[in-house]
């Protein structure tokens, strides 16, 4: 019990000690004042505490300033040659920079892709040479008799609301999906699932509707909300294959060797591309410029200011 | 002309009011250098950096006190000093020997300085933290209020207080052993 008593008396002291600056410098509320006076009437250690710190700051208190030998007066700077061409430079990197984002803004959203005529195809804006998006492919149903097979076609849609443009994997509005697997398009049927789109003729097929050209069979019965969400989630713009028949599970394989790709709209910014690459040159351009002018500057500042004295 | 004419003066590009401002503090930011550095030079060369750099920002001193923001521009030109010195900025008294190592490049000013009753008190100073240091100066030698000093130094209050009470209790410490103060005022540990 003393040793617990003696370690709360410790601690009283201390909890008064670091008081102690405020109570020199009255900085204490009253209350915290009150509590120092009524702990150094009992405890002589910080009675002497107290006394010794108050001759520390007499002490600092006491000390004599520092005699200055110079004056520390600012000398006028000269206005520095290329101080303007600084500014204009900054200027110019910046708008530089600025064309450059949007370029790329440009770039990732296609904006300046064309369409096509209607119900023919889809123009992918990102998409290369060898990947174009919009080709017509003979496909050829499996399970069922060659004789009678009809040629079905694969058709980028022409840009309403529920389709878009493929290039590496195929889905699907209806319920086949699949991907390019070297130089077949494979495609499987997939579970049935609650529509996220409304009715299969919502679906309607929008390309070339000739006699010569069939169009894609598949169940048209639904679009899982997963396989939606899969289909929206993939790299590149994708085919959205529209049911028209009721086949059911069938699968459709396709050679794309055999089949012409047609393009009838180009991508229209194949000039984004160039762009691009000549304004990062520029900006690299530009900001070496500023930075090693910008450099030059502060160097004949900082020797400006050195020699600054009188 | 009264000091707000002066700075504003200055703000609009007046550089002779200016340096009557500069006149006016030199001194003051001179002697926080020189007991923050303990050496005349670095003393001189921070001095000289600080009212350089508050003329160039002059137009960021938004009211307030002008003694407290140009303290605040010198206390920053005494770190980039000690770092540049290669300094520790930070010295725990119980690592630190009780010579600061600017005694071995003393010029005949640095002794005749040193022969006040500044040099124990210089030995003392230079045995406490950075920070506690500059709070103590600042405070003690300078006489700014607390609340110039948080300014000068960019923290709160409270931890001003912390700071000056610290530096302080070491300071006092340190006299005790050299005997600056009456060893009968030694504290009980």
């Amino acid at each position: 019990m003393w040793r617990a008593f003696r370690r709360s008396e410790k601690d009283e002291c201390s909890k008064a000690r670091e008081l102690f600056s405020g109570y020199l410098d009255q900085r204490l509320k009253p209350e915290e004042a009150a509590h120092v006076e009524e702990h150094l009437s009992t405890c002589p250690g910080c009675r002497e505490e107290l006394e010794s710190l108050r001759a520390t700051v007499a002490l600092l208190n006491r000390l004599p300033e520092v005699t200055l030998s110079r004056s520390f007066a600012v000398a006028p700077v000269r206005p520095l040659p290329g101080r303007g061409a600084l500014s204009a430079l900054r200027f110019a990197t910046a708008g530089v920079v600025l064309l450059l984002v949007l370029a790329f803004a440009a770039d990732q959203t296609n904006v300046f892709e064309r369409k096509g005529d209607t119900g023919t195809y889809l123009a992918a804006g990102t998409i290369s040479e060898e990947d174009e998006a919009y080709w017509t492919v003979a496909g050829v149903k499996n399970d069922v008799d060659a004789d009678s097979q009809t040629p079905a076609e694969l058709v980028v849609p022409d840009g309403s609301d529920n389709v878009v443009a493929a290039v590496n994997s195929l889905a699907t509005g209806g319920v086949v999906y699949g991907t390019i697997e070297s130089d077949q398009v494979v495609l499987t049927e997939a579970e049935n699932g609650t529509s996220a789109r409304g009715d299969a003729e919502a679906f309607a097929v929008v390309s070339d509707s000739s006699d010569t050209q069939g169009k894609f069979a598949a169940n048209g019965a639904a679009v899982p909300s997963e396989l939606d969400a899969f289909v929206k989630s993939q790299e590149g713009p994708y085919l959205n294959m529209v049911p028209v028949g009721s086949d059911n599970n069938v699968l459709y394989s396709f050679d794309l060797s055999d089949y012409e790709r047609v393009a009838t709209a180009a991508p229209d910014n194949d000039w984004l591309r160039p762009l691009e690459y000549g304004l990062i040159g520029l900006v690299g351009v530009l900001g070496g410029v500023t930075a090693a002018l910008w450099l030059r500057q502060r160097r004949a500042r900082a020797a400006e200011a050195g020699t600054g004295r009188n | 002309m009264d000091e707000l004419e002066l700075i504003r003066a200055s703000q609009n590009g007046d550089l002779d009011s200016f340096n009557e401002l500069v006149r006016r503090y030199q001194k003051m930011a001179y002697n926080l250098a020189f007991r923050m550095l303990g050496d005349s030079q670095a003393a001189e060369d921070a001095t000289q950096e600080a009212f350089f750099s508050a003329w160039k920002n002059i137009r960021r001193f938004r009211g307030g006190s002008f003694k407290a923001w140009t303290m605040q521009i010198t206390a920053n030109a005494c770190r980039d000093q000690l770092r540049r010195l290669k300094r520790r900025p930070v010295v725990a008294l119980e690592s630190l020997p009780y010579d600061p190592p600017s005694v071995s490049t003393e010029s005949p000013e640095d002794h005749a300085i040193r022969k006040e009753t500044g040099e124990h008190v210089q030995r003392g100073l230079a045995t406490l933290s950075h920070e506690q240091r500059m709070a103590v100066i600042l405070c003690d030698i300078q006489g700014m209020s607390y609340e110039e000093v948080a300014e000068a130094m960019g923290c709160s209050l409270g931890t001003v207080k912390s700071r000056i009470n610290r530096g302080r209790s070491h300071l006092r410490d340190y006299f005790v052993r050299m005997e600056l103060i009456s060893p009968e005022l030694r504290h009980n540990k």
